[in-house]
Protein backbone atom coordinates (compact mmCIF):
# COMPACT_ATOMS: atom_id res chain seq x y z
CA UNK A 1 0.00 0.00 0.00
CA UNK A 2 1.50 3.24 -0.90
CA UNK A 3 -1.05 5.61 -0.92
CA UNK A 4 -0.43 9.07 0.98
CA UNK A 5 -2.77 8.42 3.71
CA UNK A 6 -0.98 5.05 4.66
CA UNK A 7 2.40 6.80 4.70
CA UNK A 8 1.09 9.86 6.08
CA UNK A 9 0.27 6.84 9.05
CA UNK A 10 3.35 4.97 9.12
CA UNK A 11 5.52 8.11 9.70
CA UNK A 12 2.83 9.67 12.73
CA UNK A 13 3.13 6.14 14.21
CA UNK A 14 6.76 5.88 14.12
CA UNK A 15 7.12 9.61 15.48
CA UNK A 16 4.98 8.92 18.53
CA UNK A 17 7.05 5.58 19.32
CA UNK A 18 10.30 7.32 18.95
CA UNK A 19 8.93 10.47 21.32
CA UNK A 20 7.36 7.81 23.69
CA UNK A 21 10.87 5.59 23.92
CA UNK A 22 12.48 9.56 24.24
CA UNK A 23 10.32 10.30 27.10
CA UNK A 24 10.86 7.34 28.80
CA UNK A 25 14.77 7.26 28.27
CA UNK A 26 15.15 10.78 29.81
CA UNK A 27 12.86 9.93 32.62
CA UNK A 28 14.93 7.09 33.79
CA UNK A 29 18.31 8.45 32.63
CA UNK A 30 18.05 11.25 35.82
CA UNK A 31 19.02 8.27 38.13
CA UNK A 32 22.41 7.42 36.46
CA UNK A 33 23.91 11.71 37.84
CA UNK A 34 24.72 11.76 41.42
CA UNK A 35 23.27 14.32 43.75
CA UNK A 36 24.27 15.50 47.02
CA UNK A 37 22.23 18.27 48.40
CA UNK A 38 23.39 20.46 51.45
CA UNK A 39 21.86 23.21 53.63
CA UNK A 40 22.23 24.65 56.91
CA UNK A 41 19.25 26.66 58.86
CA UNK A 42 19.64 29.04 61.55
CA UNK A 43 16.54 30.90 63.60
CA UNK A 44 17.10 34.61 63.61
CA UNK A 45 13.98 35.79 65.50
CA UNK A 46 10.96 35.03 66.51
CA UNK A 47 7.91 36.97 67.45
CA UNK A 48 4.78 36.03 68.58
CA UNK A 49 1.91 38.20 67.51
CA UNK A 50 -2.27 38.41 67.88
CA UNK A 51 -3.65 39.84 64.98
CA UNK A 52 -4.98 39.32 61.27
CA UNK A 53 -2.51 36.69 59.52
CA UNK A 54 -4.78 36.85 56.36
CA UNK A 55 -7.19 38.98 55.04
CA UNK A 56 -9.95 36.67 55.42
CA UNK A 57 -9.14 35.75 59.21
CA UNK A 58 -13.00 35.72 60.76
CA UNK A 59 -11.48 37.17 63.93
CA UNK A 60 -7.56 37.93 65.78
CA UNK A 61 -5.81 34.78 66.25
CA UNK A 62 -2.16 34.54 67.38
CA UNK A 63 0.82 33.31 64.92
CA UNK A 64 3.94 33.70 65.34
CA UNK A 65 6.70 35.74 62.52
CA UNK A 66 10.00 33.63 62.29
CA UNK A 67 13.06 35.11 60.98
CA UNK A 68 15.96 32.61 59.65
CA UNK A 69 19.45 32.00 57.67
CA UNK A 70 19.21 30.18 54.74
CA UNK A 71 22.89 28.56 53.11
CA UNK A 72 21.53 26.09 50.80
CA UNK A 73 23.57 24.12 47.92
CA UNK A 74 20.96 22.29 45.51
CA UNK A 75 23.11 22.52 42.25
CA UNK A 76 23.20 18.54 42.08
CA UNK A 77 19.47 18.39 41.37
CA UNK A 78 19.61 20.14 38.03
CA UNK A 79 20.13 17.53 35.59
CA UNK A 80 19.26 17.66 31.69
CA UNK A 81 15.86 16.72 32.65
CA UNK A 82 15.20 19.46 35.52
CA UNK A 83 12.28 21.74 34.40
CA UNK A 84 12.34 23.46 38.00
CA UNK A 85 13.17 22.93 41.53
CA UNK A 86 10.40 24.35 43.99
CA UNK A 87 12.34 24.87 47.67
CA UNK A 88 10.55 25.75 51.35
CA UNK A 89 11.21 25.61 54.84
CA UNK A 90 8.58 24.12 57.14
CA UNK A 91 8.04 24.80 60.82
CA UNK A 92 7.35 21.87 62.61
CA UNK A 93 5.27 22.72 65.91
CA UNK A 94 3.30 21.16 68.76
CA UNK A 95 -0.80 21.45 68.55
CA UNK A 96 -2.38 23.10 71.51
CA UNK A 97 -3.97 20.27 72.18
CA UNK A 98 -1.40 17.25 73.18
CA UNK A 99 -3.33 14.54 72.08
CA UNK A 100 -3.04 15.91 68.50
CA UNK A 101 -0.40 15.80 65.95
CA UNK A 102 2.15 18.05 65.65
CA UNK A 103 1.46 20.97 62.88
CA UNK A 104 3.44 21.85 59.98
CA UNK A 105 3.43 25.07 58.01
CA UNK A 106 5.67 26.19 54.94
CA UNK A 107 7.07 30.04 56.07
CA UNK A 108 9.32 30.37 53.21
CA UNK A 109 9.18 28.81 49.27
CA UNK A 110 10.95 30.03 46.02
CA UNK A 111 10.62 28.77 42.42
CA UNK A 112 14.43 27.92 40.80
CA UNK A 113 13.65 27.51 37.07
CA UNK A 114 16.54 25.41 35.55
CA UNK A 115 18.38 26.73 32.37
CA UNK A 116 16.67 25.25 29.81
CA UNK A 117 13.37 26.52 31.37
CA UNK A 118 14.76 30.24 31.18
CA UNK A 119 16.38 29.41 27.65
CA UNK A 120 13.93 27.55 25.57
CA UNK A 121 15.95 25.86 22.46
CA UNK A 122 13.39 27.09 19.29
CA UNK A 123 14.32 25.83 15.59
CA UNK A 124 14.86 29.92 14.70
CA UNK A 125 17.50 29.89 17.41
CA UNK A 126 19.61 28.78 14.25
CA UNK A 127 17.82 31.28 11.79
CA UNK A 128 19.64 33.56 13.34
CA UNK A 129 23.15 34.05 11.75
CA UNK A 130 21.85 33.70 7.85
CA UNK A 131 21.99 36.08 5.80
CA UNK A 132 18.34 38.34 5.30
CA UNK A 133 16.72 37.16 2.10
CA UNK A 134 16.18 40.15 -0.31
CA UNK A 135 18.79 42.53 0.86
CA UNK A 136 22.59 42.64 1.01
CA UNK A 137 22.21 42.97 4.46
CA UNK A 138 24.21 40.27 6.77
CA UNK A 139 23.12 40.35 10.56
CA UNK A 140 25.90 41.97 12.64
CA UNK A 141 28.86 39.61 13.35
CA UNK A 142 29.62 39.96 17.16
CA UNK A 143 33.22 41.70 17.20
CA UNK A 144 35.29 39.18 19.44
CA UNK A 145 35.35 41.35 22.28
CA UNK A 146 31.84 41.25 22.89
CA UNK A 147 31.40 37.77 22.75
CA UNK A 148 34.24 37.32 25.17
CA UNK A 149 32.17 39.89 27.45
CA UNK A 150 29.28 37.53 27.38
CA UNK A 151 31.92 34.48 27.94
CA UNK A 152 32.12 36.41 31.00
CA UNK A 153 28.96 37.25 31.39
CA UNK A 154 27.86 33.52 31.48
CA UNK A 155 30.39 32.55 33.93
CA UNK A 156 29.08 34.72 36.09
CA UNK A 157 25.83 33.47 36.39
CA UNK A 158 25.04 32.20 39.61
CA UNK A 159 24.79 27.90 39.45
CA UNK A 160 20.95 27.94 40.21
CA UNK A 161 20.48 25.82 43.41
CA UNK A 162 22.66 28.37 45.68
CA UNK A 163 20.58 29.95 48.15
CA UNK A 164 22.19 32.16 50.31
CA UNK A 165 19.32 34.13 52.99
CA UNK A 166 20.34 36.11 55.71
CA UNK A 167 17.87 37.48 57.94
CA UNK A 168 15.14 36.60 56.03
CA UNK A 169 11.54 37.72 56.89
CA UNK A 170 9.60 34.75 55.94
CA UNK A 171 6.46 34.84 53.25
CA UNK A 172 4.23 32.75 55.71
CA UNK A 173 2.57 32.99 59.37
CA UNK A 174 2.47 30.36 61.43
CA UNK A 175 -0.94 29.55 63.04
CA UNK A 176 -3.10 27.02 64.88
CA UNK A 177 -6.14 25.43 64.24
CA UNK A 178 -7.29 26.95 67.38
CA UNK A 179 -6.43 30.64 67.01
CA UNK A 180 -3.76 29.97 70.39
CA UNK A 181 0.02 29.07 69.96
CA UNK A 182 0.81 26.83 72.22
CA UNK A 183 3.69 28.83 74.32
CA UNK A 184 7.19 26.89 75.15
CA UNK A 185 6.75 24.65 71.60
CA UNK A 186 9.11 22.76 70.28
CA UNK A 187 9.83 24.28 66.96
CA UNK A 188 12.43 23.21 63.96
CA UNK A 189 12.71 24.23 60.87
CA UNK A 190 13.13 21.84 57.69
CA UNK A 191 14.42 22.60 54.37
CA UNK A 192 12.30 20.93 51.72
CA UNK A 193 12.58 20.51 47.82
CA UNK A 194 10.59 18.76 44.74
CA UNK A 195 12.06 18.57 41.77
CA UNK A 196 9.91 19.50 38.74
CA UNK A 197 11.37 17.77 35.73
CA UNK A 198 10.70 17.99 32.02
CA UNK A 199 9.08 14.36 31.79
CA UNK A 200 8.46 12.00 34.15
CA UNK A 201 8.68 10.79 37.45
CA UNK A 202 8.82 13.68 40.82
CA UNK A 203 11.22 13.76 43.11
CA UNK A 204 11.20 14.72 46.82
CA UNK A 205 13.70 15.86 49.90
CA UNK A 206 15.76 13.28 50.46
CA UNK A 207 16.25 13.49 54.36
CA UNK A 208 19.76 12.75 55.99
CA UNK A 209 20.68 9.28 55.28
CA UNK A 210 18.12 8.41 52.75
CA UNK A 211 20.06 7.78 50.03
CA UNK A 212 18.92 6.20 46.86
CA UNK A 213 21.54 4.44 44.52
CA UNK A 214 23.80 7.79 43.89
CA UNK A 215 21.31 9.99 45.31
CA UNK A 216 22.34 10.88 48.37
CA UNK A 217 20.09 12.11 51.27
CA UNK A 218 20.91 15.75 52.17
CA UNK A 219 23.84 16.95 54.50
CA UNK A 220 22.08 19.27 57.33
CA UNK A 221 18.89 21.23 56.80
CA UNK A 222 17.69 21.12 59.94
CA UNK A 223 17.89 23.96 62.49
CA UNK A 224 17.85 23.42 66.01
CA UNK A 225 14.75 23.38 67.69
CA UNK A 226 13.89 26.72 69.32
CA UNK A 227 11.00 27.65 71.50
CA UNK A 228 8.45 29.84 70.89
CA UNK A 229 8.45 33.42 73.06
CA UNK A 230 5.33 34.16 75.54
CA UNK A 231 2.26 36.85 73.44
CA UNK A 232 4.22 39.97 72.80
CA UNK A 233 2.43 42.33 75.01
CA UNK A 234 2.82 46.44 75.14
CA UNK A 235 6.35 46.32 76.02
CA UNK A 236 7.92 44.13 73.85
CA UNK A 237 9.86 43.02 76.01
CA UNK A 238 9.70 38.65 75.09
CA UNK A 239 11.42 38.26 71.89
CA UNK A 240 13.62 35.72 71.36
CA UNK A 241 16.25 37.63 69.00
CA UNK A 242 19.60 35.21 67.61
CA UNK A 243 22.63 37.33 67.23
CA UNK A 244 24.63 35.82 64.71
CA UNK A 245 26.78 32.76 65.78
CA UNK A 246 25.16 32.21 69.19
CA UNK A 247 22.13 30.47 69.21
CA UNK A 248 20.79 31.58 72.56
CA UNK A 249 17.67 33.36 73.05
CA UNK A 250 18.26 36.92 74.33
CA UNK A 251 15.82 38.76 76.75
CA UNK A 252 14.34 42.00 77.46
CA UNK A 253 16.08 43.66 74.06
CA UNK A 254 14.24 45.00 71.04
CA UNK A 255 14.53 43.65 67.49
CA UNK A 256 18.38 44.16 66.19
CA UNK A 257 18.58 43.98 62.49
CA UNK B 1 0.66 25.12 39.05
CA UNK B 2 2.25 26.61 36.07
CA UNK B 3 5.22 27.54 35.38
CA UNK B 4 5.55 23.46 36.43
CA UNK B 5 2.15 21.97 35.16
CA UNK B 6 0.53 23.86 32.12
CA UNK B 7 -3.04 22.59 30.37
CA UNK B 8 -2.41 19.67 28.85
CA UNK B 9 -0.16 17.73 31.16
CA UNK B 10 -1.07 14.41 31.41
CA UNK B 11 -0.97 13.91 35.98
CA UNK B 12 -0.21 10.50 37.84
CA UNK B 13 -2.03 10.45 40.69
CA UNK B 14 -1.42 8.39 43.33
CA UNK B 15 -4.60 7.96 46.44
CA UNK B 16 -3.22 5.05 48.64
CA UNK B 17 -1.45 7.73 51.31
CA UNK B 18 -3.60 8.19 55.05
CA UNK B 19 -1.43 10.88 55.20
CA UNK B 20 0.27 13.12 52.95
CA UNK B 21 3.18 15.51 53.81
CA UNK B 22 3.74 18.90 53.12
CA UNK B 23 5.23 20.05 49.72
CA UNK B 24 2.96 17.24 48.19
CA UNK B 25 1.11 18.26 45.16
CA UNK B 26 -2.49 17.32 46.11
CA UNK B 27 -5.92 17.52 43.44
CA UNK B 28 -8.36 18.63 45.99
CA UNK B 29 -11.82 17.86 44.19
CA UNK B 30 -14.56 19.47 46.12
CA UNK B 31 -18.57 18.12 45.91
CA UNK B 32 -20.64 19.90 43.16
CA UNK B 33 -17.39 21.46 41.35
CA UNK B 34 -16.99 20.29 37.48
CA UNK B 35 -12.85 20.16 37.65
CA UNK B 36 -10.81 19.38 40.31
CA UNK B 37 -7.92 22.03 41.99
CA UNK B 38 -4.18 20.86 41.42
CA UNK B 39 -2.55 23.04 44.16
CA UNK B 40 0.51 22.49 46.67
CA UNK B 41 -0.06 21.62 50.33
CA UNK B 42 1.23 24.45 52.49
CA UNK B 43 -0.14 23.80 56.09
CA UNK B 44 -0.75 20.38 57.61
CA UNK B 45 -2.97 20.99 61.07
CA UNK B 46 -4.16 18.51 63.06
CA UNK B 47 -8.12 17.68 61.93
CA UNK B 48 -9.79 18.15 65.74
CA UNK B 49 -13.73 18.16 65.66
CA UNK B 50 -13.53 21.99 66.69
CA UNK B 51 -17.05 22.05 67.76
CA UNK B 52 -16.05 20.01 70.94
CA UNK B 53 -12.17 20.99 71.64
CA UNK B 54 -13.57 24.43 71.80
CA UNK B 55 -16.20 23.88 74.36
CA UNK B 56 -13.96 21.68 76.43
CA UNK B 57 -11.15 24.74 76.33
CA UNK B 58 -8.78 22.66 74.76
CA UNK B 59 -9.25 20.77 77.82
CA UNK B 60 -6.87 17.96 77.16
CA UNK B 61 -8.54 15.15 79.60
CA UNK B 62 -12.10 15.72 77.01
CA UNK B 63 -10.70 15.81 74.16
CA UNK B 64 -11.17 12.92 71.61
CA UNK B 65 -9.10 9.77 71.89
CA UNK B 66 -6.01 9.59 69.62
CA UNK B 67 -7.08 7.61 66.64
CA UNK B 68 -4.65 5.50 65.44
CA UNK B 69 -3.71 7.07 61.84
CA UNK B 70 -3.12 11.02 62.46
CA UNK B 71 -6.17 12.84 61.36
CA UNK B 72 -4.93 15.89 59.25
CA UNK B 73 -6.62 18.49 57.38
CA UNK B 74 -4.51 20.72 54.95
CA UNK B 75 -4.24 24.09 53.26
CA UNK B 76 -3.00 24.19 49.92
CA UNK B 77 -1.70 26.73 47.55
CA UNK B 78 -0.44 27.59 43.54
CA UNK B 79 3.13 27.69 43.55
CA UNK B 80 2.81 30.92 41.50
CA UNK B 81 0.46 33.08 43.47
CA UNK B 82 0.60 35.12 46.52
CA UNK B 83 -2.23 33.70 48.50
CA UNK B 84 -3.04 30.11 49.98
CA UNK B 85 -6.63 28.59 48.52
CA UNK B 86 -8.68 29.87 50.94
CA UNK B 87 -10.71 31.86 48.50
CA UNK B 88 -11.35 28.81 46.22
CA UNK B 89 -12.83 26.86 48.74
CA UNK B 90 -16.36 26.59 49.08
CA UNK B 91 -17.34 29.49 51.18
CA UNK B 92 -16.45 29.07 54.82
CA UNK B 93 -14.03 26.23 54.33
CA UNK B 94 -10.23 26.90 55.35
CA UNK B 95 -8.94 23.84 55.25
CA UNK B 96 -9.37 21.06 53.03
CA UNK B 97 -10.00 17.22 54.53
CA UNK B 98 -8.26 14.07 53.31
CA UNK B 99 -11.74 12.98 52.05
CA UNK B 100 -11.81 15.32 49.29
CA UNK B 101 -8.26 15.20 47.91
CA UNK B 102 -8.18 12.12 45.49
CA UNK B 103 -4.51 11.93 45.31
CA UNK B 104 -1.02 13.74 45.03
CA UNK B 105 0.88 14.05 41.97
CA UNK B 106 3.32 11.56 41.57
CA UNK B 107 5.05 11.95 37.97
CA UNK B 108 3.76 13.82 34.26
CA UNK B 109 3.94 13.50 30.66
CA UNK B 110 3.76 17.20 29.20
CA UNK B 111 1.47 18.04 26.27
CA UNK B 112 -0.07 13.92 26.04
CA UNK B 113 -3.48 15.36 26.85
CA UNK B 114 -4.16 17.78 24.06
CA UNK B 115 -5.95 15.19 21.80
CA UNK B 116 -8.71 14.54 24.38
CA UNK B 117 -8.72 18.23 25.16
CA UNK B 118 -9.45 19.40 21.65
CA UNK B 119 -11.46 16.11 20.88
CA UNK B 120 -13.74 17.10 23.93
CA UNK B 121 -14.17 20.71 23.79
CA UNK B 122 -14.53 21.42 19.80
CA UNK B 123 -17.23 18.58 19.27
CA UNK B 124 -16.79 19.21 16.08
CA UNK B 125 -13.75 18.30 15.62
CA UNK B 126 -14.81 14.80 16.71
CA UNK B 127 -17.27 14.60 13.08
CA UNK B 128 -14.46 16.31 11.16
CA UNK B 129 -12.28 13.06 12.55
CA UNK B 130 -14.93 10.32 12.22
CA UNK B 131 -16.05 12.26 8.33
CA UNK B 132 -12.62 11.97 7.35
CA UNK B 133 -11.64 8.08 8.27
CA UNK B 134 -14.92 7.14 6.57
CA UNK B 135 -14.36 9.23 3.51
CA UNK B 136 -10.75 8.00 3.24
CA UNK B 137 -11.70 4.23 3.96
CA UNK B 138 -14.64 4.82 1.27
CA UNK B 139 -12.29 6.45 -1.45
CA UNK B 140 -9.00 4.32 -0.92
CA UNK B 141 -8.45 2.49 -4.28
CA UNK B 142 -9.01 -1.35 -3.74
CA UNK B 143 -6.65 -3.54 -5.87
CA UNK B 144 -8.55 -4.63 -9.10
CA UNK B 145 -9.62 -8.66 -9.23
CA UNK B 146 -9.30 -10.24 -12.40
CA UNK B 147 -9.88 -13.89 -13.56
CA UNK B 148 -7.17 -15.72 -15.71
CA UNK B 149 -9.06 -17.83 -17.86
CA UNK B 150 -7.03 -20.99 -18.87
CA UNK B 151 -7.77 -23.05 -21.40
Amino acid sequence: MHSSLVRVQNVFGYFTTVAFCTAIFVALSVLVTPQHPSASIQLRNVQVVKGRPHYYSPKKEEYAHIKFDLDADLSSLFNWNTKQVFVWITATYPSSSPTAPPSQAIIWDSIINSYSQLHPYTPFDAWKDLPIVGTNKVPAKKSKSASKKKVAEAEAEPTPGLVRLKNSKPKYQITDVTGKLASQANVTLELGWNVQPWVGALTWTAKEGQDFGRWKGIRGGKSEAFDLPALKGKSATQETVIQKGTPKPAEAKPVVP
Amino acid sequence: MEPAFYRGDVLFVWNRADVFEVGEIAVCWFKGRPLPMVHRIVQRMPDVHMETWKAAGGNESIAPSVPAIPQYQYLTKGDNNDRDDVPLYPPGQLYVKRSEIIGTIKGYVPYAGWVTILLSEHPWLKTAVFGAVGSFSLLRRRPKTTQKISG
